[in-house]
Order: C-alpha cells, then sequence, then structure tokens
C-alpha cells in the first residue's frame, strides 16, 4: 500500500553472523555471544535470564494487565519454532529514503556491522552505537543491563537472554541537538528480532529521536525494551513510528525515567503489526520532572492493537501528560489500558491521562480502562476516556456544505488524529505519516 | 389476593418434601461453618420445596469450586469456618443494651434516634413496633394487588411468580457470593408490582423491621410489572452493629417494559464486616432503573449495583457515594450493560477517603454488538482528606458496537484551601467549613436521597470526620 | 476601628507587604489604590487572615484587639468582611444555604427561618436580584459579574463593621457597578468602616472617599483626599511612579 514510498539504502552486510540454529540457550546463547563477540561472563547472564524466562509463567488473561491481549499470543508454537533461527542474515534490509534523506540515521541490526555503520554524521555530543559494540567493548556497562533495570516477567528475561539488536544513545551533558537523529529498527521477514535499545540524556543535554520499526512480513515477531533515561535538566523528544507488516507479531516495551526538571515528550504512531502490544511506562523520578506521552493508533483488517501504559509519579512535584488517540475499522481491536500511579508521600503531583476513541465499523472492537490509584492528598489528578463514532450530524453539517459523504467522513477522522500526526518535527516524516494515515483511513471508510 | 394465597398456599405446602415447621419449636443448636447438612438444615427449617433445597445444594457445590475475586478488595482474612450461616432467629437477638459498644450509642445518641430504634439497630431488641403504620400501608398496598413480604413468605405464598423470576437475574454461578448466598439466603424482601401500579411512598425496608430474618445473607427479589412505579429504600445511616463478619447479599430486579424501579440503599455496617453484595437488574423496553447506593460502613465493601439494559430505550442510573474511613476499603462502582439499542446509562460516583481510608471506584460500560445509537456518560470524583488516604479509579469500557458513545471523566482532588479561607472569613469555624464543603461535594447524590436520609448521611459524615481533619 | 502598623507579610518565598500603615477609623471610607502587582489584594487576604500568607512584622488591630493570631472565622465574627475580587466555586452549596450558616455563626445562634428568608427576599430586590440567584451552587459556572453581586448580597446580609472591598468595580457594566456602589454608601455609618480596594477612579465617583492611598510595590506612596485619585486618573501610575522616584 505505501510500498512504493520507500526507496533504500542496503546497509546489510551478510556473512558477518553465522546462521545461528538453535534449539535453547545452551547453545544459541554461546552463539549469540560468540558472533557478537561477548565475554563468556555475558553469556552467564544470558543464560541464567534464559533459566528465568523457563521458570515464569506466562501471563494469563487472569492478570489484569494481560486480560485483553494473553501472552500466549506472542508465545506460539509458531515463534518457538522461529526461535530456532534467529537470523538468516541473508536477508538484506532496507533503510527507508525517507529517512536517510532527511535525518541521520542507524540501524539497530547486529549483522548491520560495526565497521559498515557510517555514525560520522551524526551531531556532535551525540554517541549512537550497536548494542552488540557496546556490550562486547564495555564490560561493566554489559553487566549493568542485566539488572537495571530489573527485568519483571517473563518477556523480560526472553528479551535479555536473546536480544541481538538495539542501539545505545548517548548526549553527553549540556549538548543541545535540535535535529533529530533516527534509529531504524527492521524486524528481518519470517524472524524473531529480539532488542534491547538505551536512550541516556546526561544532565542538560537536549536531543529528539526518531524511532523507526519496519519490516515484519511472513509472520515475524519483534520483543522490544528501550530504557529511557533523562537526567536532570535534560529534555528528549521521541517519535516511534510503527508500520510493521500486518503479518508480524509486536511486544514492545519502553521505560521511561525522567529526573529532577527533565522532561520526556513520547509520540507514539501505530499503524502496522497484526497483534501489536505497547507497554509505555513513564516514571518521574524528581521535582519539576515532566512526562508527556502521545499517540496515535489507526486499525483495520484484523489487527489488534494494545496499548498498555504508566505514569509513575516517584516524585513530589513531578508533572505527566497523557493523550492518546484511537481509531478502529473493518474487524480491528483495540485495547487501551492506562494507569496514573502516585505513591504515598507525593505531594503536588499533577496528572493528566485521556484517551479517546473513534469506532468506523459494526464488527470494530474497543476497550478502554483509564485508571487511577491515588495515595497521596496533595494532588491534582483527572483523567477522561471517550468512546464514539463519526456522528450523522457532523457528517450531514459538511455535506450540506457540499461534501460527498466518504470525503466528509474522511475529513472528520483525519482531523480527529491529525493532532498526533502534527507533533512529528520533521517536515517530511510527518508528511510520510500523513498520507500513511489518509491511506489506512481511505482504506477504512470506504 | 388473600383467598388466592390461601389456595397457592395448599398447593405449594403438598409438594413440600417436609411440610412446615414450627420455626420456634424446632431444636437448633448453630454451629459454625458450612456444608451441605447446614444447608439441608436451613432448607429443613424453612419447610422448602424440594427444588429450593436443590438449588441451594447446587449453589453451595457452585461456591466451593469458585475462586475468590483475583481482583478487588483484599478478602484474604475471610475466614468462611468462623461464619454462622444461620442463625435461629431468637439467638440472634440475645444481646443486651451494655453489650453494644459505647462509640455506636454514642452515635445513635448524636443522631437523635429514638431509644426503640436504638436498641433495635444495635441488635438489641427484636420488635420495633411499627406495626400501625405498617399495617395501614399493608392493606393500601393489598388493594392495589401489590405483594410486599419476606422472600421466605413469598416463596411460601406466591410459589408461582417466585419461581419464575428467582435466580434469574444472578444465576448461581455468578460470583462465589452470589453462590454461597444461594446456598445460605435467609429473608430479604420480595416485591412484586402489577402492571400500571404507582407506588406513590417508598417502600422501606424500615417499615418491616420487626421482621426476624433481617440479616446477613438476605436476598431481595423485586418485580416491577409493565408500566408500573415502586421505590425501595433499603439500610439506615445508623451504624448497624453486628457479630456477623459476613454479609453477602443477593438483590435482583426485573423492570418489564415502561416501568420504573429506584432502588436505595445506605450501608453503614460495623467496621469489622466484610460486605459483599451482588445486585443487579434488568431491563425491558423503555424501562428505567435506577440505583442510588451509599456505603459508609463495613471494613471491606464490594459492590457494583448493575443494569442490564435488554430492551430499546431502557435507561440505567447509577448514583454511588462512598465513604471511606480509617481501615476501611469501599470498592465500590457500578454496571451498565448496554444490550439493546437507544439505551441510555449513566453513572456518578463520589468518594471521599480518610484516614488511612481507600475508596476505589470500579465499573463497567459496556456495549454489545447491535446495540446500536446508544449512550452512557460516566463521571467519577474523589475527594481525600488525609494524606494517608487512597483512592482508585478502575473504569472498563467495552464497546463492540459502532454507534456507541460513551464518555467517562474522573477527577481526583484534595479539599480546596482557597475555599476552606472563604468560607472561614465568612464567620464558619474550620471544621463547618470543611463539613460544607463536603456535604456540597456529595450533594448530586443526596438531593436523589428521601429527605431524612440526606439529612442523617450529612450529619454522619460531619460525625466520622470529627477531629480527623487537621 | 482598623490599625495596620508597619505591616511586612507574603508567602513563603516572597515578601510582598513592606512596611504597610494605615489606620481606618469608624465612619470613615477609605480607598486603596495602586497597579496591578502592587499588593493591594495581598493586604485585603492579610487582613482577612489567609492561610497562606506569612506575617514576618508589624501588627494588625482590629476594634483594639490584636487579630494576627485570629483565625479567618473569628475575624469575620468580629464583624469583618471582605469581598474577594475571585472569590471560588464551591459546588452543591447553595447560596442561600450558605449565608444562613454564616449568619448563625455570626450572630451566634439560630436566625429563625422566617426572619431570614424575609431579609434574603428584601436585599435581593434592593440588589435587583432575581429571587432564585440563591438558589444557585456557590459560584459555580457564575460570570465575573454574578459573582461580585453575591459579595454584594452577602455584605448587605451581614452588615459587617468593616469591609473590605477588593476591586468591587472589576468586570461590571456600569449599571452593575452602580448597584454595587449604592450598596456600599448605603452600609456607610458612623459606625462602620470601609476600605475599597481598586485599580481604576471610576467606581470613586460613586463612592466618595474620605482619605485615599496608593501603593507601589508593598508600600503606600502617597495619601490624601478624593482629589487624589482625580490626579491620577488623568497623570497615570507612572506618574506616581516618577514623583516617588524624584523624592
Amino acid at each position: 500500500m505505501v510500498d512504493n514510498l520507500l526507496g533504500g539504502v542496503d546497509l546489510v552486510k551478510t556473512d558477518k553472523v553465522p546462521k545461528l540454529e538453535l534449539g535453547a540457550i545452551e547453545t544459541n546463547g554461546q552463539l549469540v555471544t560468540t558472533g557478537l563477540g561477548e565475554s563468556m561472563g555475558i553469556l552467564q547472564l544470558r543464560r541464567e535470564a534464559w533459566e528465568r524466562y523457563k521458570a515464569s509463567s506466562i501471563p494469563s488473561m487472569m492478570d489484569e494487565a494481560w486480560r485483553f491481549t494473553p501472552g500466549e499470543l506472542f508465545l506460539s508454537d509458531a515463534m518457538r519454532n522461529k526461535l530456532h533461527t534467529i537470523y538468516d542474515a541473508n536477508e538484506s534490509v532496507l533503510i527507508p529514503s525517507i529517512l536517510t534523506s532527511s535525518i541521520p540515521v542507524i540501524s539497530d541490526l547486529m549483522c548491520s556491522c560495526k565497521e559498515d555503520h557510517s555514525v560520522a554524521n551524526m551531531p556532535k555530543g551525540i554517541d549512537l552505537r550497536l548494542i552488540c559494540d557496546a556490550i562486547s567493548t564495555e564490560d561493566a556497562f554489559a553487566e549493568s543491563i542485566f539488572s537495571d533495570p530489573r527485568p519483571k516477567d517473563k518477556f523480560d528475561h526472553l528479551i535479555n537472554s536473546l536480544f541481538t539488536d538495539g542501539v545505545v544513545f548517548k548526549a553527553s551533558k549540556n549538548i543541545k541537538v535540535s535535529s533529530p537523529v533516527g534509529i531504524h529498527s527492521p524486524i528481518p521477514a519470517g524472524q524473531v528480532k529480539v532488542g534491547r535499545s538505551f536512550l541516556q540524556l546526561e544532565e542538560g543535554s537536549e536531543s529528539d529521536c526518531i524511532f523507526w520499526i519496519d519490516g515484519g512480513s511472513d509472520d515475524a515477531y519483534y520483543f522490544g525494551w528501550v530504557t529511557v533515561d533523562v537526567l536532570p535538566n535534560a529534555h528528549m523528544k521521541l517519535t516511534v513510528f510503527q508500520m510493521a507488516d500486518e503479518t508480524s507479531s509486536i511486544l514492545w516495551r519502553l521505560r521511561g525515567r525522567v529526573y529532577q526538571d527533565a522532561s520526556l515528550i513520547i509520540n507514539v504512531i501505530n499503524f502496522g503489526g497484526r497483534v501489536v502490544r505497547n507497554e509505555l511506562n513513564a516514571e518521574v523520578l524528581g521535582k519539576g520532572a515532566t512526562a508527556q506521552l502521545f499517540g496515535l493508533t489507526l486499525g483495520s483488517g484484523n489487527q489488534h492493537f494494545a496499548i498498555h501504559t504508566l505514569q509513575k509519579h516517584a516524585s513530589a512535584r513531578a508533572t505527566t501528560r497523557l493523550r492518546f488517540k484511537q481509531v478502529f475499522t473493518h474487524q480491528s481491536k483495540g485495547v487501551f489500558d492506562g494507569l496514573i500511579y502516585v505513591p504515598p508521600g507525593a505531594p503536588g503531583t499533577d496528572a493528566y491521562q485521556e484517551n479517546h476513541n473513534l469506532i468506523l465499523s459494526k464488527d470494530a472492537k474497543v476497550n478502554s480502562i483509564p485508571r487511577l490509584e491515588i495515595n497521596t492528598d496533595d494532588v491534582r489528578c483527572t483523567h477522561g476516556a471517550t468512546v464514539k463514532y463519526v456522528l450523522p450530524n457532523e457528517v450531514f453539517y459538511l455535506r450540506s456544505r457540499g461534501l460527498r459523504e466518504s470525503v466528509a467522513k474522511h475529513l472528520l477522522v483525519s482531523s480527529f488524529l491529525e493532532e498526533m500526526t502534527s507533533k512529528i518535527t520533521v517536515e517530511s516524516i510527518r508528511d510520510y505519516a500523513e498520507r500513511v494515515l489518509e491511506d489506512k483511513v481511505r482504506g477504512g471508510i470506504s | 389476593m388473600e383467598n388466592v394465597n390461601v389456595n397457592e398456599l395448599a398447593k405449594a405446602k403438598a409438594e413440600y418434601r417436609y411440610g412446615f415447621f414450627d420455626e420456634v419449636e424446632y431444636e437448633f443448636k448453630p454451629k459454625k461453618g458450612l456444608d451441605s447438612e447446614v444447608v439441608n438444615m436451613i432448607s429443613d427449617i424453612k419447610g422448602e420445596p424440594d427444588w429450593m433445597r436443590k438449588f441451594r445444594l447446587k449453589a453451595l457445590e457452585v461456591f466451593w469450586k469458585k475462586p475468590l475475586p483475583t481482583w478487588g478488595a483484599d478478602l484474604s482474612a475471610l475466614n468462611f469456618d468462623e461464619i454462622y450461616y444461620y442463625l435461629k432467629p431468637k439467638a440472634e437477638r440475645s444481646r443486651s443494651w451494655d453489650d453494644v459498644p459505647e462509640k455506636i450509642r454514642n452515635t445513635f445518641e448524636k443522631l437523635g434516634i429514638p431509644e426503640a430504634e436504638r436498641k433495635f439497630l444495635a441488635g438489641v431488641e427484636a420488635q420495633y413496633d411499627s406495626e400501625v403504620v405498617y399495617s395501614s400501608i399493608k392493606t393500601d398496598l393489598e388493594r392495589q394487588g401489590v405483594i410486599f413480604m419476606t422472600t421466605d413468605e413469598a416463596l411460601k405464598h406466591h410459589p408461582d411468580i417466585f419461581k419464575e423470576y428467582f435466580g434469574t437475574v444472578i444465576p448461581i454461578e455468578d460470583n462465589k457470593f452470589a453462590a454461597l448466598n444461594s446456598a445460605v439466603w435467609s429473608g430479604g424482601s420480595f416485591i412484586y408490582v402489577p402492571p400500571g401500579v404507582h407506588v406513590e411512598i417508598p417502600l422501606q425496608a424500615y417499615f418491616r423491621i420487626n421482621s426476624k430474618h433481617a440479616g446477613q445473607f438476605e436476598r431481595t427479589l423485586i418485580i416491577a410489572d409493565e408500566g408500573s412505579f415502586v421505590q425501595y429504600v433499603e439500610g439506615c445511616t445508623a451504624p448497624i452493629y453486628t457479630t456477623d463478619a459476613l454479609h453477602s447479599a443477593v438483590v435482583e430486579i426485573i423492570v418489564k417494559k415502561n416501568a420504573r424501579v429506584r432502588y436505595t440503599t445506605i450501608q453503614n455496617w460495623s467496621t469489622d464486616v466484610y460486605n459483599l453484595v451482588t445486585k443487579r437488574a434488568i431491563a425491558h423496553e423503555d424501562a428505567v432503573m435506577e440505583w442510588v447506593d451509599g456505603n459508609l460502613g463495613s471494613k471491606v465493601t464490594m459492590k457494583y449495583p448493575a443494569v442490564y439494559m435488554v430492551g430499546r430505550g431502557a435507561r440505567g442510573e447509577v448514583l454511588s457515594i462512598a465513604f471511606a474511613g480509617n481501615g476501611q476499603h469501599q470498592d465500590a462502582g457500578a454496571k451498565i450493560v448496554h444490550a439493546a439499542p437507544d439505551t441510555k446509562g449513566r453513572i456518578t460516583s463520589k468518594s471521599i477517603s480518610l484516614g488511612s481510608g481507600r475508596a476505589t471506584y470500579r465499573g463497567l460500560v459496556k456495549a454489545y454488538p447491535g446495540a446500536s445509537s446508544i449512550k452512557c456518560n460516566v463521571e467519577c470524583d474523589a475527594l481525600l482528606l488525609s494524606p494517608d488516604a487512597r483512592t482508585d479509579t478502575y473504569p472498563y469500557i467495552q464497546v463492540e458496537e459502532e454507534y456507541a458513545q460513551i464518555g467517562h471523566e474522573a477527577r481526583v482532588s484534595r479539599l480546596n484551601d482557597e475555599q476552606i479561607f472563604y468560607l472561614m472569613s465568612r464567620g464558619l469555624p474550620k471544621e463547618e467549613a470543611i463539613a460544607m464543603i463536603i456535604s456540597g461535594f456529595i450533594e448530586p447524590i443526596t438531593k436523589e436521597l428521601p429527605l431524612e436520609y440526606a439529612v442523617e448521611l450529612n450529619r454522619l459524615i460531619q460525625l466520622e470526620m470529627e477531629g480527623s481533619v487537621g | 476601628m482598623l490599625e495596620i502598623t508597619n505591616l511586612h507579610a507574603g508567602t513563603e518565598d516572597v515578601e510582598i507587604l513592606k512596611g504597610i500603615t494605615l489606620t481606618v477609623r469608624a465612619g470613615e471610607v477609605h480607598a486603596l489604590m495602586g497597579p496591578n502587582g502592587s499588593g493591594k489584594s495581598t493586604l485585603a487576604k492579610v487582613l482577612a487572615g489567609d492561610p497562606a500568607l506569612i506575617v514576618t512584622e508589624g501588627s494588625i488591630k482590629f476594634l483594639g484587639e490584636d487579630v494576627l493570631t485570629l483565625t479567618p472565622d473569628e475575624r469575620a465574627r468580629m464583624g469583618m468582611f471582605m469581598a474577594f475580587q475571585y472569590p471560588p466555586e464551591i459546588s452543591g452549596v447553595t447560596i442561600a444555604n450558605f449565608i444562613r450558616t454564616a449568619m448563625n455563626e455570626i450572630r451566634g445562634e439560630e436566625v429563625p427561618v422566617l426572619e431570614y428568608y424575609g431579609l434574603l427576599q428584601e436585599t435581593l430586590k434592593k440588589l435587583k436580584l432575581p429571587e432564585d440567584f440563591v438558589l444557585r451552587p456557590l459560584h459555580e459556572g457564575f460570570s465575573g459579574g454574578e459573582k461580585k453581586r453575591s459579595e454584594t448580597l452577602q455584605m448587605a446580609v451581614f452588615q459587617p463593621k468593616l469591609t473590605i472591598l477588593d476591586e468591587p468595580d472589576s468586570g461590571l457594566d456600569i449599571d452593575a457597578l452602580k448597584i454595587v456602589a449604592e450598596n456600599i454608601n448605603e452600609l456607610r455609618s458612623p459606625e462602620r468602616g470601609m476600605l475599597l480596594i481598586t485599580h481604576y477612579q471610576r467606581i470613586l465617583n460613586y463612592v466618595v472617599p474620605d482619605t485615599v492611598h496608593v501603593m507601589l510595590d508593598g508600600r503606600i506612596v502617597m495619601e490624601g483626599g478624593p482629589e487624589v485619585a482625580v490626579e491620577l486618573e488623568e497623570k497615570g501610575y507612572e506618574w506616581v511612579k516618577l514623583k516617588v522616584e524624584v523624592t
């Protein structure tokens, strides 16, 4: 549908990584470790993670946070079989020209190997490397990532045991980079991608990142975990653009920590995937910290989107904002499950959460669960959720001004979502997002 | 009606396995814990028809099988083996006034509740002489064909209508506590309002509090036939003192075409009671069902009055207020289910948490496929009065229909210093200023209450807060 | 009646009032003028006892008694009334119920219901307010003008000994302004005192003050008769600033 918009630069070299034939981590971990040039100490940590993965239970529908998207969806036999071949590196992956032509970009595939990766055009003060480079050269960092942040469930353990892809992004102290940097995260066709990435902004720095997920044809899987740390007085803007193939299954979690007087703005745009589970956690850890989460989901066909958000106020006098807009057509399904959590002793908390859903067909389904757990009295917390359809009186009004019905509906839906695409800072990418949006909306209305 | 009853009675009697028992003379030693023997004994004592015995025994099986809910309040301290599931009426009332804790006696006094009533409320006396008032109303009702009696009586006197509706709104399998109630239920109210009949005065449990069975596992069944109207008020704002640790009632309501039912509850159990109640109404075409639900007492409450709208144009409304004081957890809310087109729902919830109290709103709004052009609005307001207080909001919105409009809004706030200062600058002492702000906060609910309940509710909240707001 | 001596006050972070001395005797009307941010409203709130403000130095005496340690309600019961510039909205509490509760507190006894409603109706009529005005929840959804009228209504009912009006004219059209002014004038008597805080001279055409004080940056920088207000209207606050800088 939109593939014709994608030109590309082939950055992927073959043969660098052995084709992994893996039955279990005992062998496969070793291969991963060898392939990535990691120390044997890391292999041990991967093995432990694998043991924990095996020992921990699958989150079931009895578990509140998994009620509408059971864990089994991501742990099917098909997925397990695919785990046997982590990468067939012979597949070449394109970085879309829409990225390469607008911003400096790095692809997070482990096989897009070191020396081929030109990071020379990265802005000064930004250190952007593949995770495999980082852990094979920095032992302390490598070890720390297995415990910080602490893995919380079966999928965290799975990711820790098998991750190969990902980047480490660092903005040095007081470095201010206003032009965005791209991280391309492609899902190889028919395979299982496991990724961990770290984005860290040191004190007083500023940057803008675009995290672009695509690929994923032939029933591919993606397990991704991104940690974002925004240290005091730093400011981060992160746009996540997900347009994977509609046969892929994606479990992607972002855990952000925002310190004193720092800010984090996340804008997640979900177009692709068959089953998509996004977990977006933002924890504010210092006075004056601000986290803002925005999101757009456009579901069509048989897509299933589950957005789980957490706004955690671990500090007094911090602010979080959340606003998610979702549209569902055909037989698509959407879950929005958001929680504002204010532990005891966080006075001056200001939190806000909003979720709006538009249903465009009789077979679409929406679940919205905007939750609050408040343990401090001096707070300002509000939330709202709405579900509605394209109202006949609105359509009528537009038609009375001469618009055809489909045009009128199209206009109403696009304007409902436009707020979110308009937040994309890079013009060419914003235009592209709007074109994809138009395309999907048109397909959804007619 | 009386004549019909006699015939029905005779017919029903023939079906009974054990015939009638004289309750007073029956030798019954209350025992703790629950097994089929206890359930059989309850059925024996009541002289119930066989189908009810089977119903109870089946419910017991379901009760054992069902797990405790994995969500909601903490029920881990609830010990099913330490509970009396049936107490003979006499044994229930053997307490003396001196045994009633001083705090509760003082509350009665402060509320200005008449002496005789106080003793009843404290469980000291079974008889509260409202017989005179009651009988005149009763005559009125009977003339209109309204049946209003205890559920036990209704099973005896109106077995057909009873069997037709009993357990149809809340099946045994619904949840563990509905199963428990189905196994050991006793007492509660049965109301049948014939087509077109409007019962002008609110029927109150109050009028028949001399009924011996008011208690732990009451079962209420209300049928409002086509075009009828009835309002029912249960409970009392004065604390009900009981030594029973568990209260688990079931209320089933059927609102037929064009009928309207309003059910008002003010719950103020003493603070060691687990109050786990299942309340549900089915609203048919153009019917209106309104729940007004106030939760003040108990240690733990889990209660979500529900309206299932199954007929086109039905309306359902839940007004809920929860007050969670020190050590209390009020897990309350509402369920609005749209299963027919053009149905409208509304939920208004207000909660106040004080001390270490925790108030949780838990609600569901669901639109099934085909329930087109439905609308539902949910509004939740929580007020936190102390740094240790907690409030949660868990609203579930499930929509499987295109033409649905659903809105949910919630706010959490604490007392506004500016408001307090303003009222104080007009001469109100701080506590009175706070009480005034709070009464304003819950006003959307209290204005729907019968006046005497509204006044008492405000006074009670004022009492609860005395000295606890700095 | 009101004696303010060397009053220093502000929030935790900033000192706003930097030594105010001002005396209002019974029977007098004082106007306090000043540009935005000069501390006029802060002074009004400190007088009424706003706990959000901290007094660091100086004293406030009302009817000969030091009121600094008194709570806002105690001051109100002594006969002090401050008409707020921005009265808060309190939902669910009707004006009628609120005024009655406050009156009972001020009088220290229950005002008979009939007497109360008689008084209320009479006052409403005088203020040209509709009867159902008092059935509305306190300021909920009120326009700025309606809030001022609610404050005027309370003032007329309570008949306070000392009235502090914090910009009673802001947001009012000329008709409403006249009604408010009329009521202020009606309340003038040898037993009562008034402190009228205003940014503009306009209301002083209707309520002629005995004394005018001009405030700038937390201090009273100019005092005089009603002519000060007229001069101020002509020349503006910049003129005062210049004059202060010169001297």
